[in-house]
């Protein structure tokens, strides 16, 4: 998935887990920036009776860095603590939860969120923010929508800030994808090795009906942008951050016998990181992807290769035997690809006005033009699909990644470097047959849907 | 991560606090019996060394052979080099 369960040990520490990173211009207020960076990975929404919630042990950050360095420029850190109001209850609620004050709801989640500039003094810019509760039902969490909305809190400095459980926007065919690529719609080109032939077939969504724990905050551009001013040149390398998620726990921690979580020492290492969706996941050799979760994008040069020649597209010719010719033929270095991931895309590849570039430095960074206002008919496919306002320049929250990563790693965005390169027909066909349909977005802040309810997710 | 002499070690945070942090998942009779025996050695803590509170400290025994060890202690963390100490803490859990 984007990054849902990734590596072999941040699939086992799901409150750590980032599964996907949000950046884009705020569509209704388009002097501010939206970033949401989501943890949790696959919340069924029936998880009585200890609820989603994020770990008070575990640091969130958000990292930007705008002048292309790979390093955090700023950080916004987000902590936890829960409470347990009504000790004597086996139940996370005993009536209706109907304001984030409620008598009846006994446990929750508040959080501070504090701002820290490379260099720089740390300041706090929020402290005891109360998360919503999980959506359980109809009768513990009547109008849940309203209820989430009142976790939405403005803080200093005009900034916006929410987190907890929202509904997953990330869709994708997991089943089939990682049955050795046996992409549903295209199923019966698949090679079969031997094995009965496989037909053609809609796609299924993996992350249906689940939720996830998102950290959203809305600040100023000027907030993130380099020497705090407003970008207007949608052409410079200075117009455009690098952003990334990561998670951190304590060094060190001894279980003591006594119940709880025992004892946290030491400084934060670093056990989960994201930046461009499926860039861990899907171009990061298995025995290096827990080293390349605890490094920094500055770092990333260590992982090119990956990008330069990426092991999905060797493999697509051998898994639909002769059907990408013109990509299994070539054998450059992937430089579409490293430009999209690794270093931004200068301006004159796709127009002469358009860059997502932010030096040379390479890192794993979701880059986003600060310039470029958002797009009042947004397309899913983003740049490739015309709307220069999405993926890759930042992630909106309906952008098709998948389809979008898939069509470029299957060769559709060579063209952009190499003019002598002609796309293989097949790349129209390779899609996992899932367009999004049916998820809903709220259009203010925090913008992810409504989580699922437990008691509303039922038999089809 | 930061680097203290063994004797600056002992001042901040005592013997006797840290080797039973070490050992806070051994059993306690060879905890103390290793506390005990570090103690004879050292002056105890003055009032105002005593670890804060809650505060814990736990030592990682790094390389028993160049007597690296690493403390935590709050957010931070100090490598001692003491191959005596380490060997003492090795012994311990023979």
């Amino acid at each position: 998935m984007s990054s849902h369960r990734e590596a072999p040990e941040i699939s086992k520490d799901p409150v750590a887990d980032s599964t996907d990173l949000y950046a884009f211009v705020s569509p209704d207020r388009s002097d501010t920036v939206t970033i949401i960076a989501n943890y949790i990975p696959l919340e069924g929404p029936a998880a009585g009776p200890n609820f989603y919630e994020f770990g008070d042990d575990v640091l969130y950050e958000i990292h930007v860095d705008n002048n292309g360095d790979g390093m955090a420029d700023l950080t916004y850190q987000f902590s936890f603590r829960s409470e347990t109001t009504i000790p004597s209850t086996f139940l996370y609620n005993v009536g209706p939860i109907e304001s984030l004050g409620s008598k009846y709801w006994n446990r929750r989640q508040l959080y501070s969120v504090t701002r820290v500039p490379r260099g720089g003094k740390a300041e706090v810019l929020a402290r005891d923010l109360p998360c919503p509760p999980c959506n359980i039902g109809p009768l513990s969490t009547p109008n849940y929508a309203g209820l989430a909305s009142s976790a939405v809190h403005g803080i200093a400095g005009g900034r916006k800030v929410f987190a907890g459980q929202r509904a997953d926007a990330f869709y994708v065919d997991l089943g089939a994808i990682f049955d050795l690529g046996d992409l549903r719609p295209i199923a019966n080109l698949h090679a079969t090795f031997g094995l009965p032939a496989l037909s053609a077939a809609p796609g299924v969504n993996t992350t249906q009906n689940l939720n996830v724990h998102s950290i959203a905050i809305q600040v100023p551009i000027t907030d993130i942008s380099l020497g705090g001013a407003r970008p207007t040149n949608t052409a410079a390398a200075q117009s455009s951050v690098g952003i990334w998620t990561t998670a951190s726990r304590r060094k060190a921690r001894v279980l003591t016998g006594a119940g709880g979580s025992g004892t946290e020492t030491g400084p934060y290492v670093q056990v989960s990181r994201l930046g461009n969706p499926l860039f861990n996941e899907v171009l990061v050799p298995l025995a290096q992807k827990d080293r390349w979760n605890a490094s920094i994008p500055a770092n990333d040069s260590a992982y090119a290769n990956g990008v330069a020649h990426p092991e999905l597209a060797s493999l697509l010719n051998v898994l639909y035997p002769g059907a990408f010719p013109n990509l299994a033929a070539y054998s450059k270095p992937r430089a579409d690809l490293e430009a999209i991931l690794l270093t931004g895309i200068p301006a004159g590849v796709v127009s002469s006005s358009f860059s997502t570039l932010t030096g040379t430095t390479q890192a794993d960074m979701l880059r986003l033009n600060l310039a470029i206002p958002p797009a009042t008919t947004p397309n899913p496919l983003g740049v490739v699909g015309g709307d220069i306002a999405g993926f890759p320049n930042g992630r909106r929250v309906m952008d098709d990644v998948v389809t979008i990563e898939l069509h470029a790693i299957a060769g559709a965005t060579i063209p952009l470097v190499d003019p002598t390169f002609t796309p293989d027909k097949a790349i129209a066909d390779v899609s996992d047959g899932l367009s999004g349909a049916g998820l809903t977005f709220l259009k203010t802040f925090p913008y992810l849907g409504t989580p699922y309810s437990g008691y509303s997710v039922g038999p089809e | 991560m930061e680097s203290v002499s063994r004797r600056k070690f002992f001042k901040q945070a005592g013997a006797v606090a840290t080797v039973a942090g070490t050992m806070a998942v051994a059993p306690l009779g060879l905890a103390s019996t290793v506390a005990g025996a570090a103690s004879t050695r050292e002056e105890a803590l003055t009032p105002k060394e005593q670890l804060r509170g809650n505060e814990d400290l736990v030592a990682h025994v790094k390389n028993a052979r160049t007597g690296e060890i690493a403390l935590f202690i709050g957010h931070r963390e100090i490598t001692i080099r003491d191959r005596k100490l380490a060997a003492q803490l090795v012994r311990a859990t023979r």
